[in-house]
């Protein structure tokens, strides 16, 4: 059952990629029902991607650095993350955007990437926290292990499941922030599946809300299954320490 | 540990600083400069703070050239009053014939309201001049900070008609100590007092904020407010900045200044409707904060439950279905608040449905981080022991919270935002009156003064919540060794 659930993810957003390479051949940007979901995919994927890889690279640097560097970058770190959390996403994309002079769609990436990935880092260094302690990091430190090589080797594997899991939350993020943010009013329209369906909800029409109500629902379920599944599957190592 | 919070509480305030300031400019940036309430200052430095000396020689040079703007120098100077005097009438001599009269006669009306001279004085130019050259020969040693303020202590304590006078005379040169005679208003006394004092300030300044008679604590307290904010806008007409007053000037008299100074005095400023952000706090908070308390204290302690439980059956049925359950709701909750707005459905129980909502997306996206963090903690060998020996999941779940505490805790304290974003689309989808209405509307209105609050309180709640989430985590976990700890620790 657990393996039929992954596979139907995995599918259902290989799906959407190909949808997202397709473009817009298959439907036109703003137009309701269906067209307007193919069209939406594109956007919402690319958007998607850029936040997965930049905050799974700033969630091990800045959550390294943090918790392992000098006590500067913990500081550091905390001082970001609360400028980072001190408003809703909603509020700093749509901030940003006004600032930026551009769509809300390139400042939702950019702001969620960073801001993802640095609460990402923040979980990051309480784990690392908390491994430093084992045993098994104080003999390697005891039998004269080099800081890179104790990274790469005893903390890494540990460490980037858990930010490669949130990174593809943030995957998930970008399409609840995006259709959150339309459906409120606070992002103009974007061409994304959050306007299709904030559209929809505007005209109130069944038929225009159907496909960008259903690809968003099943797009934030799907990447937190893969996220949970990748993240089991590559904690599997650790089991053997015990 | 206890160390440990205290110093980061004290890197709050520096903290605040740090975030407030960019977060200053990119509002003020984004929100549009038109619609600011002092535009004409700068941003964060005032390298030429003008105070009352400065608008005052201003205004007599003006009146002095006679230009097209003569008239608006006037008024300015009328409403600079008694302040402008000790800058004005030192400079008399100074002036040709033509401008000393065109001066003395636009100093009349000031006299007037300070209830200085008789109509004689004031019948021809010449006449006026005559006037207040002898006047600032006498009255000079009264215009000094040490006078006013005996002046306006004795007129609050004891306000006679005298009393009264000698205020009137100094005019708004008595403005700043008549504003701080409005604190405090603790009791029916203080409030007595204060309508005099308020009393007196109205009419030095033209304007109509008195309290009335009979009038409680609150209203008072209310009308107090109003000169307060006056007096941050327009302090800079009354006060000469020489000396440290000039270097603070720089800082103070900017919008940054103005903000910070505003909101250490608990205002938080104005909203663009004219209410004032503590009031459309008090108002629309309380939907808001039940929701996130619904959140946290209900939606993430079950989700983390849930993902023990889940976690306990590992590559079981019954932990695959919970996994399977978990993501259905956390895709469906937001969506489904809209698909209800969106087919104009009835909405039952408004708030009630909104919090179940909201409790079931918080626990359905805190699921997924506990249940890795229990999925860790399960294989060490106490927890196997335990299953082996027999002990219910449920029980041992419970057990296992305090080991998978770290991450929890930290994810917990770092969602916060996201949990407000859902509060704010719950409020919209089930018509609720939160601060999420007011925050979408300060948004496309470019309401500086709601946005900075909001994020002024975000950034204090993030930081406090983050020491809490550090001093849980070590609780938590004894083993847990801060970098800070770990430098002195190396040091010693």
């Amino acid at each position: 059952m657990r393996s039929r659930t992954l596979r139907a993810s995995q599918g259902y957003l290989a799906g959407v990629v190909v949808l997202a390479l397709l473009g817009g051949l298959l439907g036109e940007a703003g137009a309701g029902g269906l067209s307007g979901f193919l069209a939406g995919a594109r956007a919402t994927v690319e958007v998607s991607l850029f936040v997965v890889i930049v905050s799974f690279a700033v969630a091990i640097a800045a959550g390294a650095l943090a918790a392992l560097g000098p006590a500067t970058f913990d500081v550091i770190l905390a001082r970001i993350v609360e400028v980072t959390g001190a408003l809703p996403s909603v509020v700093v994309v749509a901030v940003f955007a006004s600032l930026a002079k551009t769509s809300s769609l390139p400042a939702l990436g950019a702001v969620l990437a960073l801001k993802r990935g640095f609460e990402a880092a923040k979980v990051a260094r309480a784990e690392l926290l908390q491994l430093s302690a084992e045993d098994f990091v104080v003999a390697a430190r005891a039998s004269g292990t080099t800081d890179f090589r104790l990274f790469r080797t005893h903390f890494f594997p540990f460490i980037a499941p858990e930010a490669l899991s949130s990174a593809l939350m943030g995957g998930a993020a970008v399409v609840a922030v995006d259709a959150a943010g339309s459906f409120i009013g606070i992002f103009p329209g974007g061409g994304t599946w959050g306007t299709a369906l904030a559209e929809a909800v505007r005209r109130a029409s069944l038929g225009s809300f159907f496909w960008p109500a259903l690809g968003t629902a099943l797009a934030v379920a799907s990447l937190a299954v893969v996220s949970d599944s990748f993240a089991e599957r590559s904690r599997v190592p650790r089991r053997f320490l015990y | 540990m206890l160390k440990e919070a205290l110093r980061r509480l004290l890197w709050l305030a520096p903290t605040l600083i740090v975030v407030t300031v960019p977060t200053f400019w990119a509002l003020s940036r984004a929100t549009s400069e038109a619609t600011s309430a002092t535009p004409e200052l700068p941003l964060f430095l005032n390298t030429n703070p003008l105070g009352a000396k400065e608008r005052a020689l201003a205004a007599l040079g003006r009146i002095a050239e006679n230009g097209p703007d003569a008239e608006a120098a006037q008024r300015e100077l009328f409403a600079l009053g008694g302040a402008a005097l000790p800058h004005v009438l030192p400079q008399f001599d100074a002036l040709e014939p033509g401008a000393r009269r065109r001066v003395a006669l636009a100093l009349v009306p000031v006299a007037k309201r300070m209830g200085v001279g008789s109509t004689n004085d004031f019948e021809s130019p010449e006449s006026a001049i005559l006037f207040f050259s002898r006047y600032w020969e006498e009255h000079a040693i009264d215009f000094r900070p040490a006078v006013v303020r005996r002046a306006v202590r004795r007129f609050a304590e004891h306000p006679s008609a005298l009393r009264r006078a000698e205020v009137v005379e100094l005019d708004t040169y008595a403005l700043p100590d008549l504003i701080e005679a409005m604190r405090p208003i603790h009791d029916a006394a203080d409030v007595a007092r204060v309508r005099h004092v308020v009393d007196l300030a109205a009419r030095v300044t033209s304007k109509d904020w008195r309290i009335p008679a009979n009038a409680s604590r609150d209203a008072a307290v209310s009308v107090v407010g109003t000169w307060d904010d006056y007096w941050l806008d327009h302090r800079s007409d009354f006060v000469a900045f020489t000396g440290t007053s000039r270097l603070a000037a720089t800082l103070r008299e900017t919008r940054y200044g103005r903000w910070v100074e505003r909101t250490l005095r608990g205002g938080l400023g104005t909203l663009k409707d004219g209410r004032s952000v503590r009031e459309a706090l008090r108002e629309r908070g309380t939907t808001t904060l039940w929701l996130l308390m619904l959140a946290v204290l209900v939606g993430y302690p079950a989700g983390g439950v849930a993902g023990a439980l889940a976690a306990l059956h590992h590559r079981r049925p019954r932990g695959t279905a919970m996994l399977g359950l978990a993501a259905a709701v956390s895709g469906v909750t937001m969506v489904g608040t809209a698909a209800w707005l969106s087919l104009g459905a009835a909405r039952p129980f408004g708030a009630v449905s909104a919090g179940a909502a909201m409790v079931l997306g918080t626990a359905a996206f805190a699921f997924f981080p506990f249940r890795n963090a229990v999925n860790d903690v399960a294989e060490r060998v106490w927890l196997r022991t335990e299953r082996a020996i027999g002990v219910p999941p449920f029980a041992s779940a419970i057990r296992s919270l305090r080991y998978a505490g770290a991450r929890f805790v930290a994810l917990a304290f770092s969602d916060f935002p996201g949990i407000l974003t859902s509060a704010f689309v719950l409020e919209r989808a089930f018509s609720l009156r939160g601060i999420g209405e007011l925050t979408v509307s300060a948004v496309k209105n470019g309401d500086l003064a709601w946005l900075m609050s909001f994020a002024f309180l975000g950034t204090l709640a993030t930081g406090v919540l983050q020491i809490a989430s550090d001093m849980i985590l070590a609780m938590l976990d004894p083993r847990v060794i801060f970098p800070a700890d770990r430098v002195r620790r190396a040091r010693s």
